[in-house]
């Protein structure tokens, strides 16, 4: 079957092109050489899904697989999503047109926690049952894959499988198997068994999760997980996620899909390497990425050449989780700017230092947009607790060689209720922003860019899984607010500008980032009632979420308010990242003294990623980098 | 080199609006490595331009657009090039090169052909005749009236220049278009539903489609779409 849309129906949504496919790069298969049809979807817009770089990575690589074919769905904005059901169109992909209901799998890629509901409104759009065990052989198998994959409970009821770890490693093995399975006669659901003793995959419904017999301390009615153990002996007791071992040796995404529709980041990206050796403590990234391992100077400056040809973007975006981490940074810029002398480059994530200052200069960027210092803590102090190595210094260096380079802008991120926090720490977020403020007036005139705005962000930290911080309780939501207005008293310069937000959404979010099985139906209410897009500020519904964790008798005090003992068997226990519960624990107790830890090129803290792999930063001595 | 392209805009290309469709050009031109020429200063862009930007949902047969080239092509070299890099739904029909001293197209139009497939539920060639026949038609629309944005009525009998239904449902159209007179013909139509008492109908978005890009010289229509012109 083929999904037909009309012109009427077009014309009466908001911008139509996120529905019509078609794009340059866009892939065309001929079915009848396809064994294995699989869609990607994005459980949100399209303008917002099409900016990912795993979306264009992930249906590079399995398109490149012969009798594979992948393509892609997103998440109807409420407009269109209403006339889908009103006159009863299925969701569909968009290189097809095919309804998702005939794949024979649909992947859904987690990204952050606030889509999970978009994720139960697609399988509904798509006629799928949303309960895995109520699916039969006429639906997909419903896979999952992406960062937040790694806690896969609060969605293990709607998951057929999950796929941990990095989209080039495993994909063409697991076809593979599904085809000669089918071949065979052999059942969809039957595959299941067989996919869950391959490498980097979990299917939830072969795993038993027992409670304990009594509330966890401090709570009313909610028991901690005793144990989470496989139901079938050949089912592995933890899985362990597949990485690449080498950047070098897999392929990029050299002809990325070009939407019609503007979208947020229009540019071509290129991932310089992967990982980052830093290590702050509240940072989910830097873990589940390890090890850094590096692309090399050739392998990007030839994948350049390829995606700014096959695209025409006259932008790039070179990307990382530490731009300045690359070495040989400036060497690789500088031949691109030669090679492209009209292509605009940006290096998100850049630390400010003389180097990079020198750097934006030369690539003509960063006035525009102004400079942002990530420095995430007010005080030295509360900055060695997070292990965010930077120092007050170095950020005042910095800037007062930006204002004389002429920048007039500076940005500058923080966390509020870090484990530790005090009055002085969020104190001292104001007194930084006036000592930038003061660095300036310090300048002479001549000397100093025209005027200056300093803009204070703030958000609330979120404990996430996985992270050193993930036994740490969360600051309930009226101590957020309060810590938010003390610092808005403070913040009494008149260059500097600060807005207040709403801490709800944190609370929620970091309520689902450590959930469990039973946050399932809490996720389940909340679609029920209504909720979508719940990333979207003016989507959001509050009283939809707070109805839903009312219903459900989810306890705030268990999830998001409790500091979990050492012993604690988290949700996610069963799932090895690589990186050991240990190591976490270790670098947990040196944030409670306040000692900072070396990154990865200064000394290896034995993290436990390098027994797992044989490739990267950990072994960047003896491995040349080229 | 300055070089006129004439090219159709159909199918799901329809739903990509004028800025998106520009950028879809602008890339596509840097695909086929056409030596485009761009402005000076700190945020270079090309120069190209488009005749009329067409409004969602439309089709166009003889869409027109410009460009200067920083280095010669040949026509031909641009049409190969350029058409194998296109997206289906856009589709070259021919390209020439133009004097450096050629105002801009843009400048040149006045007019524009359109057919428009009203709905098929009944034959409307009475209808049509008797709304069109009339001497005065009061279109409104939102302006400004000294500085204050309001509605306002504007008369525009005057800016059809010729019609005919090419069946009961088809009406073919020649009517102003340009910087200073424009009358957009999905106006015309819902005000000839108004008239003709089809007040359900306008909902209805009907398939339009611009045939051609008029300019006048010596008060003739010239069609600047077909390549002769
Ligand atoms: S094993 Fe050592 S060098 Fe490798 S990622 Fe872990 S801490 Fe860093």
């Amino acid at each position: 079957m083929k999904v037909t849309l009309s012109d009427q129906l077009l014309l009466s949504v908001q911008k139509p092109a996120r529905y019509i496919g078609g794009e340059v790069n866009s892939v065309q298969k001929d079915l009848k050489d396809i064994h294995t049809r699989f869609c990607f979807c994005f459980p949100d817009v399209y303008d917002v899904g099409m900016c990912h770089l795993g979306l264009q990575i992930i249906y590079h690589d399995l398109n490149s697989y012969k009798g594979v074919y992948c393509e892609r769905s997103f998440a109807p904005w409420p407009d269109m999503e209403a006339l889908m059901r009103k006159q009863q169109i299925p969701l569909y992909s968009l290189e097809t047109f095919t309804p998702l209901k005939e794949f024979d799998f649909i992947g859904f890629t987690l990204q952050y926690e606030m889509s999970y509901t978009n994720i139960l409104n697609m399988l509904d759009l798509a006629g799928i049952p949303l309960y895995s065990k109520d699916r039969t052989e006429d639906d997909p198998l419903v896979i999952a894959g992406g960062p937040n994959a790694y806690n896969p409970e609060p969605l293990a009821d709607f998951m057929d499988l999950y796929y941990m770890g990095e989209g080039e490693v495993e994909y063409e093995h697991l076809f593979a198997l599904y085809k000669e399975h089918r071949e065979k006669g052999g059942k969809k659901r039957d595959f299941l068994r067989i996919a869950a003793t391959g490498p980097g995959i979990y299917v939830p419904s072969f795993y038993e999760v027992e409670y304990e017999d009594h509330p966890a301390a401090g709570c009313d009615h909610t028991p901690r997980i005793r144990q989470v153990r496989p139901v079938f002996p050949d089912v592995p007791a933890s899985v362990r996620k597949v990485l690449v071992r080498n950047m070098d040796d897999i392929e990029y995404p050299t002809h990325p899909i070009i939407p019609y529709l503007q979208i947020v980041h229009d540019r071509a990206v290129m991932e310089i390497f992967r990982g980052c050796i830093r290590g702050c403590r509240f940072c989910n990234a830097g873990m589940i990425y390890r090890p850094v391992r590096m692309r090399s100077k050739e392998n990007i400056l030839d994948w350049v050449d390829k995606v700014l040809a096959a695209t025409g973007y006259d932008e790039l975006s070179l990307t990382s989780l530490a731009s300045n981490d690359y070495p040989g940074l400036y060497e690789l810029l500088k031949t691109i700017h030669e090679r492209y002398p009209h292509v605009n480059v940006s290096l998100p994530s850049l630390r400010v230092d003389a180097f990079s200052l020198a750097l934006m200069e030369e690539l003509g960027e960063g006035k525009k947009s102004g400079l942002t210092f990530a420095a995430e803590a007010g005080t030295q102090r509360l900055r060695d607790v997070i292990n965010k190595g930077i120092t007050e210094e170095e950020i005042l260096d910095g800037v007062k060689l930006a204002f004389q380079g002429g920048w007039d802008r500076v940005k500058l991120y923080f966390m509020l209720g870090l484990p530790r926090e005090t009055e002085e720490d969020v104190f001292g977020i104001s007194k930084l922003a006036s000592d930038i403020v003061h660095e300036w007036y310090q300048l002479p005139k001549e000397e100093r860019s025209r005027d200056l705005t300093v803009t204070v962000s703030t958000s609330f930290f979120v404990p996430k899984p996985f992270t050193p911080f993930q036994w740490c309780a969360q600051a309930d939501y009226d101590t957020y607010m309060k810590t938010q207005q003390f610092l808005d008293s403070k913040i009494r310069n008149k260059k500097v500008q600060y807005r207040c937000h709403d801490a709800f959404l944190s609370t929620l979010e970091g309520l689902l980032a450590r959930g469990d099985r039973r946050t399932g139906d809490l996720i389940y209410a909340a679609w029920k009632n209504g909720c979508r897009f719940d990333s979207w500020s003016d989507m959001f519904d509050e009283a939809a979420w707070k109805k839903s964790i009312e219903e459900t008798g989810t306890e705030l005090a268990y999830y998001n308010y409790r500091e979990r003992p050492e012993d604690e068997v988290f949700p996610w226990d069963h799932i090895d990242i690589g990186v050991t519960k240990k190591f976490l624990y270790r670098e947990f107790e040196r944030s409670k003294q306040g000692i900072v830890s070396p990154n990865c090129r200064e000394q290896c803290l034995g993290c436990g990623i390098r027994l797992i792999n044989d490739t990267g930063v950990c072994y960047e001595k003896s491995e040349e980098i080229r | 080199m300055n070089k006129q392209v004439i090219y159709e805009k159909s199918g799901r290309l329809r739903f990509v609006g004028h800025l998106d469709f520009m950028r879809t050009i602008h890339r596509a031109m840097r695909r086929a490595d056409i030596p485009l020429s761009y402005s000076q200063g700190f945020n270079p862009h090309p120069h190209m331009s488009f005749a009329s930007p067409l409004a969602l949902g439309w089709s166009g047969e003889g869409e027109i657009m410009e460009f200067r080239t920083e280095t010669d092509i040949s026509d031909q070299e641009v049409m190969d090039r350029l058409s194998k890099e296109l997206p289906e739904g856009i589709r070259i029909l021919s390209c020439r090169t133009i004097p450096d001293k050629e105002p801009p197209i843009m400048a040149k139009i006045q007019a524009a052909g359109y057919q428009i497939l009203l709905p098929e539920d009944r034959d409307w060639s009475d209808a049509v005749a008797k709304f069109l026949d009339r001497p005065s038609i009061m279109l409104k629309k939102m302006g400004k009236v000294r500085g204050r944005k309001q509605e306002i009525e504007v008369e525009v009998r005057p800016w059809i220049y010729e019609w005919k239904m090419e069946d009961p449902h088809t009406l073919s159209l020649i009517c102003a278009c340009g910087s200073e007179q424009n009358l957009k013909p999905d106006l015309l139509i819902n005000e000839l539903y108004q008239q003709s008492g089809e007040l359900e109908k306008l909902r209805y978005a009907e398939s339009i489609c611009r045939t051609a890009l008029y300019g006048r010289k010596e008060g003739k229509l010239i069609n600047y779409s077909s390549p002769e012109a």
